[in-house]
């Protein structure tokens, strides 16, 4: 805080030509703290590296912020510059000293002072990397009184352009948010959501960022970020964590506020209080253990707020087991009853109850994620023979080459060869010198011919397909000689059809599967494969899917040693 | 300030008995509050008793001596300064603390100047009833100087003016005082952070040696000369490294000229083509002559915008065939015709060795070609052509018919200053002229004087060594002193030696993540097993093995779980996902570098990432983050090697 607020002062009094500002943790926060901050002071655009990916854009956001133009539909989007000023760094140049004369006023003839803050700008290396270099010198070039304001995760030395053609930055660091920095964010967000109108609503029906309930929302921001703070520490995962449980949280507050209020039908004056110490202790020890599983589902967006609010709901039953809602809304009063006696029986109570309820929110998050079309499992979405394949290709993948006759041949010795070469291969696997080669399922999928794919397709729908082994009893003999008494010749007749093939042209066009080589036909046997990214080459996944099928997977995948 | 000067009144209400003595002796209370400037203060826990203590004659005369005969005229302005505290009214008798605070900081050789006494009397001001006391006043101060540290506390010019008429006067200008400073402060600030943007020129002292940048200067100004008023055509080289004064040299020259030439500033940072660099040629020339005398090919290339429409407007880079649209014969024939203008041109190359680089280096060829062609006396008026680079190979760079119609002179600036001439330059730019600033005259003197101590001590001189030796360049050394400017408040107005220190760690050798040990568990956690890969022999990972590596210490740790006072000290459980997303967070901080570019066929995951932090960085910040499990994974880490 204290070294943003340095900078704040800094731009404000007189800045350097360009001022580097490095955070690690939260480059966003920061810009929006700098532009609050010195939002009527001075004059100053914020530029977005992602946004702006080439130089004409770049030039078009700069002259439009400064001159606070809007480029509007009706008249045809235009940028403010009258020519065409973003062409080249000249032009802009050109452009930006017209503008900054223009916005000179007054007797004194100053202008105001201008900064332009550069979020992303190792965005703007990789795009332009000519143009990082003059900007750094803007200044100087333009010969004006402006500041380059760069915002940034990575550091400086990471960024600057080679050859030294950039002028030395006055460094900012800012350091990594500590707890009491986040929840004065916090209680300042919840602060400007009580101010907020379109939130606020009738006097009757409080909205959950009333603020009268900021005490409470300080003692809920506390366990929050006590609960968060190990695991992140940017002010915005740990906001977003918040708005998602808070509402929840709040809700059996402002439902015993509104049925008061309808209680009292005439006298509509019913304060609404704060709730009580006692209350919120009852709630807080209710919804603790969900907000380590919002961590869990929130902060790698595994799914979004407004999901995990809907499927985090506490029901009215768990709610009035902890007291917080009145018994006699709650419809089934025998359970009621049951547990109650239950709590008299247990001297600690709390703890079973709370994992079963844990439990229970687990079940109501898988039901809610799949909802959703692409997260069905894919056990349940892919047809069985799909499933072998994704099975092959997973262990086509893992496996060399080589190790294919070891654990899949078939002789008259079968077993003891396939066991003793295995254990010598084990023992020789460790080099004498040099570190041990990483096994192939950390470090990705190794491509393979289909030829293979169908090869190891065929042995594991022989040995583990009970269907495909039923056939043998029918005695229908092919035309074209073939005889299914042979072991392994039905197969062999099977997963050469058709159907498998296109059922591998199916699973790339899904990219469960991935083709390396460039051809668009699935002709020759050579054409190279892959396992896709995601699911399909996570180790989690294909054991269940093999277990579904009964494949065992763990004796099929050739180095399964753990590192480390 | 006033916050704390309004506590140590408390406290001396809490005690009547102190308070009473505090107006025998009135340093006493105000030092041990604890000024803003602790560095420099002296133990600030002499017990009032002392304040009889055994002091030997002679240093009492030698403070004696040094008490300043007391005009009556600075009865009036201590006015203005004294801040008032609430209190103050009801005790009139009630010390400054200030007024220790600059004893102590004054420097005991330096002379006491006449702003020095002004300051100190205004501060020391309300003391009145106390005559009787200095001896005893003066005792304290040599007490003090004895145990603190070196550099010495200067022996304060004692003050001991009575001021009848002072309580009526603090009074009235009880109101607008701290606001004042404040504003003084304010505006002070801002001089200096703009004087520390403009470096001042350098003078060397004596006049038999010259330095560097004066010999360079007075070359430059020897060819411009001749290009402006004898009408030669002239080429040269500005060489000097990075912030050594080349620009700032040109431009000084330029405006000592007698008659205005035509300047042109061309960068080859801008105009990173030749195209470009006509296009802006012709664009500067048509702004500074009149276009009557322009000849019409130049005139024509200025209004070249309307052939350029024809160019696609999405296109952001120009193809080739666009470049080639202004044909380099044309370029030459274009350039030929400057030097038939009604005044001499100087072309400035900022960035030359960027020039080079464009293709078959036509522009310069044309540019220079036209100076070699420019002869004296003739109709035509001077040419001249300056490159400004800092590299030195740049002659090398250029193709052989380039380099033979190059003069060939070169012409050096120099960074090399010595440590004080940077304490001038500093004194300089801490003190600067205040034009448009109306800044309290007695706020300034203060002002200079305190940037006086802050020169004189002896860390800040080591600090400006260290930085003269490593680099000689003016505008990092001004980066220096921001920091400390800026972190200036009413409470603690004056530059100290540590925030300088502070500010030089930052600004100058910059600590590598100096953030790591802050990082969250999960980062770290990353962190460390890199750490143990890179024992294991496995310089780049996956995210694969990365997490293999976490999962395998959390289980290690698990399996013999540890408890202390009832927590569970072992590793805390990291989710998949979690991990993951801390995984990218620090790949967006750059602390994990790619080896490879992102790829649609391979997983993110799978791609390969080397470590930007050093090992024994990781080490260290782990060990200063003080998490029990993270400091036994390190230990297990270290142990696997």
């Amino acid at each position: 805080m204290n070294s943003l607020n340095e900078v704040v002062s800094l731009v404000e009094l007189f800045p350097p030509p360009f001022i580097f500002i490095n955070d690690p943790i939260s480059p966003k926060y920061t810009i929006q703290y700098l532009i609050s901050a010195s939002e009527d002071k001075i004059r100053l655009v914020h530029i977005d590296g992602t946004s702006c990916f080439t130089p004409r854009l770049l030039y078009d956001t700069i002259l439009n912020g400064l001159s606070q133009h809007r480029p509007s539909w009706d008249e045809g989007c235009r940028n403010w510059s009258q020519e065409t000023a973003n062409d080249s760094m000249d032009s802009f140049l050109r452009a930006l000293k017209a503008l900054y004369a223009s916005l000179c006023t007054g007797s004194s003839n100053k202008g105001p002072r201008v900064a332009l803050v550069i979020e992303k700008p190792e965005r703007l290396k990789e795009r332009m990397p000519d143009i990082l270099a003059p900007f750094t010198r803007l200044a100087e070039l333009s010969n004006l009184e402006l500041s380059v304001v760069m915002v940034s995760e990575a550091r400086w030395e990471d960024i600057r352009p080679p050859f030294g053609s950039a002028i030395d930055p006055y460094y900012v660091d800012i350091p990594v948010p500590t707890k009491e920095v986040i929840i004065e964010h916090l209680i300042k967000t919840f602060e400007r959501c009580s101010r907020d109108f379109n939130l606020g609503s009738t006097s009757t029906t409080p909205h959950p960022y009333d603020s009268v309930l900021l005490q409470t929302y300080k003692h809920f921001i506390y366990i929050v970020v006590d609960v968060c703070y190990l695991y992140t520490n940017d002010p915005h995962e740990i906001q977003y964590i918040a708005a998602a449980r808070w509402p929840g949280f709040i809700n059996p507050v402002l439902d015993a506020h509104s049925m008061n209020v309808e209680a009292a039908e005439d006298d509509n004056d019913i304060e609404f209080e704060r709730p009580s110490t006692e209350l919120l202790l009852r709630l807080t020890r209710h919804f603790k253990p969900s907000l380590s599983l919002a961590l869990e589902q929130l902060y790698p967006r595994l799914t979004n707020a407004a999901d995990w609010a809907r499927a985090n709901e506490s029901d009215a039953s768990s709610l009035a087991r902890d007291g917080l809602i009145l018994s006699d809304t709650v419809m089934d009063d025998v359970e009621e009853e049951e547990d109650t006696v239950n709590e008299m029986l247990f001297s600690s109570p709390s703890r079973p109850r709370s994992s079963k309820r844990i439990q229970e929110q687990k079940v109501a998050q898988d039901l809610s994620s799949s909802d959703i079309k692409d997260t069905l499992p894919l056990s349940v979405s892919l047809p069985r023979l799909s499933q072998f394949i994704l099975v092959a290709a997973y262990i086509a993948s893992m496996n060399p080459p080589k190790t294919d006759l070891r654990l899949f041949g078939r002789g008259t010795d079968e077993k003891k060869r396939r066991r003793r070469a295995t254990k010598r291969q084990m023992a020789n696997a460790k080099p004498k010198s040099g570190p041990a080669k990483i096994p192939q399922r950390f470090s990705g999928p190794s491509p393979f011919p289909l030829e293979r794919l169908i090869a190891i397709l065929g042995a594991l729908v022989e040995e583990n397909d009970p269907i495909a082994s039923e056939g043998i009893s029918s005695q229908n003999v092919p035309a074209d000689g073939l005889d299914f008494r042979i072991p392994g010749e039905r197969t062999d007749y099977e997963v050469t059809r058709v159907g498998v093939y296109a059922s591998i042209a199916q699973l790339t066009s899904l990219r469960l599967l991935v083709k390396t080589t460039s051809s668009d036909k699935l002709d020759g046997l050579s054409t190279m494969l892959k396992c896709g990214s995601g699911a399909p080459s996570s180790y989690e996944t294909i054991l269940s899917l093999a277990k579904g099928l009964g494949v065992p997977l763990p004796d099929l995948i050739w180095d399964t040693a753990a590192m480390g | 300030m006033a916050l704390k000067r309004k506590a140590s009144s408390n406290s001396i209400q809490d005690s009547p008995s102190k308070r009473t003595r505090s107006k025998v002796a009135p340093s006493t209370p105000s030092i041990a509050t604890g000024s803003p400037r602790k560095s420099r203060a002296p133990k600030p826990s002499v017990p009032p008793n002392d304040l009889s203590d055994n002091s030997s004659d002679d240093e009492l005369n030698i403070i004696d001596q040094e008490v300043p005969p007391t005009p009556s005229k600075r009865s009036k302005r201590q006015v203005h300064v004294i801040i008032p505290t609430p209190n103050s009214s009801r005790r009139p008798a009630f010390p400054k603390p200030k007024a220790v605070q600059f004893a102590d900081a004054l420097p005991s050789e330096s002379q006491p100047s006449p702003s020095k006494q002004a300051r100190s009397n205004n501060y020391g001001k309300p003391r009145t009833e106390d005559r009787a006391a200095h001896p005893l006043l003066q005792a304290k101060f040599v007490q003090l100087k004895t145990p603190s540290l070196t550099p010495p506390p200067a022996i304060p010019p004692p003050i001991h003016v009575p001021s009848p008429q002072r309580s009526p006067s603090r009074h009235a200008a009880k109101g607008n005082l701290s606001h004042h400073v404040c504003e003084s402060l304010t505006f002070q600030k801002r001089a200096v952070l703009r004087a520390l943007q403009h470096p001042p020129v350098i003078e060397s002292e004596d006049a038999s040696e010259r330095s560097t940048n004066e010999i360079a200067m007075e070359k430059l100004s020897d060819l411009l000369d001749g290009t402006a008023t004898r009408g030669e055509g002239n080429s040269c080289l500005l060489l000097g490294p990075r912030g050594s004064g080349k620009t700032q040299t040109i431009e000084l020259c330029i405006s000592h000229l007698k008659e205005t030439p035509i300047v042109i500033r061309l960068s080859g940072l801008v105009q990173t083509n030749d195209r470009l660099a006509m296009r802006e040629l012709s664009r500067q020339l048509s702004s500074q002559v009149s276009p009557a005398l322009l000849p019409e090919e130049i005139r024509g290339a200025a209004n070249d915008e309307s052939l350029e429409d024809d160019d696609n407007p999405f296109l952001d880079t120009p193809t080739e065939a666009v470049e080639l649209s202004v044909p380099t014969a044309h370029m030459h024939s274009l350039i030929a015709c400057i030097p038939t203008l009604g005044r001499p041109t100087i072309v400035i190359l900022d960035a030359f060795d960027l020039f080079t680089d464009h293709p078959r280096q036509s522009f310069l060829y044309s540019l220079l070609d036209t100076v070699q062609s420019c002869r004296a006396g003739g109709r035509n008026n001077g040419f001249a052509v300056v490159g400004v680079t800092s590299r030195m190979d740049t002659l090398m760079a250029l193709e052989k018919r380039v380099k033979s119609r190059f003069s060939g002179r070169m012409i050096r600036t120099s960074a090399s200053i010595k440590a004080s001439q940077a304490k001038n330059i500093t004194r300089a730019m801490l003190t600067p002229f205040m034009e448009d600033y109306k800044v309290d005259e007695e706020f300034s003197d203060m002002w200079n004087a305190s940037v006086d101590d802050f020169l004189a001590d002896p860390r800040t001189t080591r600090i400006l060594e260290e930085a003269c030796s490593i680099t000689g360049d003016i505008r990092s050394l001004a980066r220096l002193f921001v920091s400390p400017v800026l972190n200036l408040k009413s409470v603690s107005p004056w530059l100290t030696a540590s925030q300088l220190e502070l500010s030089a760690e930052t600004q100058r050798i910059r600590p590598e993540f100096a953030y790591l040990h802050t990082l969250n568990y999960p980062s770290l956690c990353l962190l460390l097993a890199f750490y143990q890969a890179d024992s294991d022999g496995y310089p780049a990972l996956t995210f694969e093995m990365l997490y293999e590596y976490v999962r395998n210490a959390i289980r290690v740790s698990a399996v013999a779980p540890v408890q202390l006072r009832g927590n569970s000290i072992g590793m805390v459980r990291c989710s998949r996902q979690v991990l993951l997303a801390a995984f990218e967070h620090l790949i967006s901080a750059q602390i994990f570098v790619s080896l490879s570019g992102p790829s649609v066929n391979a997983g993110k995951n799978f791609l390969k990432y080397r470590c930007s932090v050093d090992r024994e960085d990781v080490k260290k910040s782990v060990e200063r983050n003080g998490h029990s499990s993270l400091t036994k994974f390190l230990r297990r880490a270290m142990g696997s090697r």
